[in-house]
């Protein structure tokens, strides 16, 4: 697939992956403000906690999609330089 | 070892139940039907199996699985009694005695641990007792009767079967191993809530404090909404990085773009019910067809 389209669709996805953990974030903040919860606490580290380990593999998927491509060496022996 | 629903295939009438069928049922087959999608779809996305290899992860994941769903019906048989959907499950209609059901739970996970570490590698068989015990102790004894984000957290017992897998065939784990993982447990807050807000009076009855008891109904699916977005991003996301091409690509846009289409029905009606049922159904399926889509891409390129 073209590069224009690989770098489309990982910051787009990026982009809508972020917004929605941040909404995500801003509804448990409000349910933990009016709700009765057994222990506040515990419920924000269930909240932030996923949102930390996306975070860690969205950089990790950072890296792996702009790692260069393996440049293609063409091995193959020139003719008259093998077998002599 | 996703948080479980249902209670299996009971089209028998229950006098006539044998012991074989109680003890199926105990596993929960339907609900592992979908998990070994997901455990044997991953193999073949990671490599080209041995069909011996398939069949025994098969074999292994069922077992296990099988032993966490059983371990569940005997740490649950109070709050079984009092749901409709449960109560005729084998130890709350008297059928099983309760020790018995934990022995055959127990059972059938110990030799699930020891088929896979003899016969595959002891890697597979770790991550399976990892989503044994994450399921059993973490999600059932903990977090079911105590948080609201009990099927969040609870969440990451069913997204082992990805692991599994993929470890069955690299002995190893790297980012997509990663990404089958975190699409389950993204996977996992809509399809359970779909069914929660359906099933409110039930959860009450039985003191689970679901998210649209606690929360309210209106929260829930503003959540569901903002986790089924979340989750259609993440199926793209490998792409990005050259694990699946063009046509794993069109196909999970497409099954991603009905599955908010779905969610997007439930927070728009002015009466849930009936849209929340087809999102609990819908997503199923969307799930076994994501990971279908996985194995065609390796399997069948396009472009």
């Amino acid at each position: 697939m073209p590069g224009l389209l690989l770098a489309f669709v990982f910051w787009s996805a990026v982009l809508a992956v972020v917004v929605s953990q941040v909404m995500i974030l801003r509804s448990s903040a409000r349910v933990l403000r009016t709700a009765a919860h057994r222990n506040v606490a515990v419920e924000w580290v269930f909240a932030v906690g996923p949102a930390l380990a996306l975070a860690a593999v969205l950089a990790f998927s950072w890296r792996a999609a702009m790692r260069p491509a393996p440049i293609q060496v063409d091995l193959a022996p020139v003719a008259g330089q093998v077998g002599t | 070892m996703t948080p479980a629903p249902t209670a299996g295939p009971a089209t028998a009438p229950l006098a006539e139940r044998t012991l074989l069928q109680d003890l199926i049922t105990l596993t929960k087959p339907r609900i592992i039907s979908l998990l070994l999608v997901t455990t044997i779809a991953p193999m073949y996305v990671a490599g080209d199996p041995a069909f011996s290899t398939v069949l025994l992860v098969a074999l292994g994941g069922y077992l296990m699985a099988g032993g966490a769903n059983a371990v569940n019906m005997y740490l649950d048989r109070d709050i079984d009694d009092v749901m409709a959907r449960t109560k005729l499950r084998p130890i709350p209609s008297g059928r099983m005695h309760a020790r018995a059901v934990i022995a055959f739970g127990v059972g059938i996970a110990s030799a699930a641990t020891w088929m896979l570490a003899t016969f595959v590698n002891v890697l597979t068989a770790a991550l399976a007792l990892g989503g044994f015990y994450f399921y059993v102790f973490i999600y059932t004894r903990w977090l079911k009767r105590s948080s609201p984000q009990n099927i969040v957290i609870g969440g990451a017992a069913g997204a082992f079967p990805p692991l599994v897998g993929w470890a069955a065939v690299t002995n190893g784990l790297d980012l997509t191993a990663a990404y089958l993982f975190l699409i389950i447990f993204y996977w996992t807050p809509p399809h359970f809530w779909a069914l929660a807000l359906n099933k409110q009076r039930d959860y009450g009855n039985a003191k689970v404090p679901m998210a649209p008891l606690v929360w309210g109904e209106r929260e829930t699916i503003a959540q569901m909404w903002w986790y089924s977005v979340l989750l259609v991003a993440l199926t793209v996301l490998p792409v990005a990085f050259g694990a699946f091409g063009a046509t794993y690509l069109i196909l999970s846009s497409v099954l991603g773009a009905i599955l908010l289409w779905g969610v997007w029905r439930v927070r728009v009606a002015a009466e849930f019910s009936k849209p929340a049922w087809w999102v609990y159904g819908y997503s199923l399926l969307y799930l076994a067809l994501l990971f279908v889509a996985m194995v065609i891409d390796r399997h069948l390129p396009v472009g």
